[in-house]
């Protein structure tokens, strides 16, 4: 099984460097968020926002936003290649039809894993080192984060029959997860437009329990002062994961059979 | 009939219509709601003071602040010394106080809320050596309807670099030949893509413009259309600026590449998200580049014409005025002469 599997993961590896200049230029924008936006920010900041540096702050929620970029890319191949009818090349391949969707998930996650290294890498640098035990949490929460946006990604890819829907619904998931989230500010401040009704309490709720805030306030309360690591991030990631893990597999077994 | 035809080719392209909508919702209803909360932006000046104090002296300013206090900002960058700062309301009530040492901290910054009018006392104290102390005061400014007036003018720059992606297309599918056999010359060609170019991207954003004109809440008619012009000639350039680097570059995965870093740095490095002071105050080489930069003038000219005016640095709107037509004029003539030159003799990759 983990033969097929990794013979998978080898050939969307090789898809996923065809696109070596757009992975520079997408990897060119994070820095510039980073070195030019987020510096900005920093001299914007109020002191009501409970951050003192905008840089620091966002470092992690920037490895994050790259790992939910890179791992959500597979659903495009994957919707290409519905409304290609690859899928008759891939049913015709020499393993099941579990090993073909699981191989598509795990690809997608890794994907997301080799782009994210970078980014994580100048996080680290700037904002100092973690422990080695606290490195592999890290490492394992974002491992699970990028199966889930990958399993995400797949579940909308085979279940939109055009390019349009699917782009539709990938950019209302997207920006509903990348902007309502503690990617760019801290929970507390959509917590407190909630309290005052001027944010709608579902998007509250989508923000707290949102894998994209868990990882990037689990990685900031082991490198920043004064964020607290609650066990509950690792619950939601997990939970997340195996859901949407789960989803693509049987969404993409089920369209695969259907189609072939 | 060029222009025509581009305006009708980019709306083919759904999927980039509905992306860019979406986008744009979700930065104004969440991004901009969301982060106009996290940060205050001291550009709007209420009262300021400077003094050289000795050792041990104290003085005390007195800022009449007439309209709500956001923001003081303290300035000790020229003390070598120690001292402290106490900050009492127009009632006599130290609402805040702050302690500096030194170059090291160059700057105390005290935020406001809801706070009363009246005479604000703002107290210095030198500890041991002769320094110059200075203050300044700020009123409250409105980061969402500054973020919004930047979003659309971002919006308008990404559409508008479209084209160049489509001349790529087009020399895939070998639809230059059939261009080229077309009754019209090569510069009313490259005009018509680049004013195509640039009105199709206007098109697409006028609704887009409508929101935020409705989000934004005022409109001074008579600045608001030379504004509009202005983003009509910046559209223009734009394109022209694509047709330009597509032709130069003439390899698809490289203009992405290109494209991409070249949009990161110049939607980042304008005035777009965050205001020019800010970005001095940031690094001066940033705010050097910010300053000459198409998108800030465009930005800046189209806030002052929805007349969000508390924010802006804009003295004179007639230079960012001057500086995108000079843009327009330079892309659209490079464009002409370099499409002109480039279009035939193949090389596309």
């Amino acid at each position: 099984m983990m033969k097929a599997i990794l013979y998978l993961v080898e050939h969307d590896f090789r898809n996923f460097f065809r696109y070596k200049w757009w992975l520079v230029g997408l990897i060119s924008m994070n820095l510039a968020d980073l070195f030019i936006m987020a510096l900005v920010y920093s001299h914007m900041l109020s002191s009501s926002a409970g951050i003192t540096n905008y840089f620091t702050f966002f470092a992690p929620g920037l490895a994050v936003t790259g790992l939910f970029a890179s791992a959500f890319m597979i659903g495009r191949e994957v919707n290409m290649e519905r409304r290609r009818e690859v899928h008759h090349y891939m049913l015709s391949l020499p393993m099941t039809r579990t090993e073909l969707a699981v191989g598509r998930v795990l690809s997608g996650g890794l994907r997301g894993m080799v782009y994210m290294s970078p980014l994580l890498l100048t996080c680290f640098i700037f904002l100092g080192f973690p422990t080695v035990p606290q490195f592999l949490l890290i490492l394992a929460v974002l491992f699970f984060v990028a199966l889930g946006i990958s399993g995400l990604s797949i579940t909308m890819a085979v279940s939109t029959s055009s390019l349009e829907k699917f782009i539709t619904a990938r950019g209302l998931v997207y920006y509903s997860l990348f902007f309502c989230s503690s990617v760019f500010y801290p929970l507390s401040l959509i917590e407190e437009l909630g309290r005052e009704g001027k944010f709608p309490s579902v998007l509250v709720t989508l923000a707290e329990i949102n894998p994209l805030s868990n990882a990037s306030d689990m990685i900031r309360s082991f490198l920043l002062p004064g964020y607290n690591f609650n066990q509950s991030w690792i619950l939601s990631v997990l939970a997340f994961s195996a859901i949407f893990t789960l989803s693509a597999i049987f969404a993409y077994m089920r369209i695969i059979e259907r189609s072939g | 009939m060029v222009v025509e035809r581009d305006v009708r080719l980019f709306f083919q392209y759904k999927f980039l219509i509905i992306m860019r909508a979406i986008w744009f919702v979700s930065q104004i209803a969440l991004f901009g709601l969301i982060a106009s909360r996290m940060v205050n932006v001291s550009v709007h000046p209420l009262a300021a003071g400077s003094i050289k104090l000795e050792p041990y002296q104290t003085y005390t300013f007195q800022a009449n602040i007439t309209s709500d206090l956001n923001l003081l900002s303290i300035d000790t960058s020229s003390a070598q010394g120690y001292g402290n700062v106490y900050i009492y309301s127009p009632n006599g009530t130290l609402v805040q106080n702050g302690h500096f040492s030194g170059p090291n901290n160059s700057s105390l910054r005290f935020d406001f809320n809801n706070t009363e009018s009246g005479a604000w006392s703002v107290e210095f104290v030198a500890v041991d050596v002769a320094d110059s102390y200075s203050f300044k005061a700020y009123g409250p400014t409105d980061y969402f309807r500054y973020y919004v007036g930047g979003l659309s003018v971002m919006t308008l720059y990404s559409a508008a670099i479209f084209i160049g992606f489509d001349i790529y297309e087009e020399a895939e599918h070998g639809v230059f030949e059939y261009l080229l056999s077309l009754p019209v010359s090569r510069r009313q060609l490259v005009l018509g893509r680049s004013i195509g170019g640039g009105l199709r991207a206007f098109i697409y954003v006028g609704p887009l413009i409508g929101v935020s004109l409705y989000v934004i809440g005022s409109l001074n008619p008579l600045a608001f259309l030379v504004s509009l012009l202005a983003l009509f000639l910046f559209s223009f350039g734009v394109s022209g600026m694509s047709i330009t680097i597509a032709v130069i570059i003439k390899s698809s995965d490289r203009f992405d590449i290109f494209m991409g870093v070249l949009d990161a740095l110049l939607v980042r490095l304008s005035t777009a998200m965050y205001p020019l002071a800010v970005v001095q105050a940031t690094n001066p080489v940033y705010a050097g580049i910010t300053s000459f930069n198409p998108l800030t003038y465009a930005s800046d000219l189209f806030r002052w014409g929805t007349g969000i005016t508390s924010i802006i640095t804009l003295d004179n709107p007639f230079l960012p005025l001057v500086g995108i037509i000079a843009f327009f004029a330079f892309f659209t003539f490079v464009g002409v002469v370099l499409y002109d030159r480039r279009i035939e003799g193949g090389g596309w990759q």
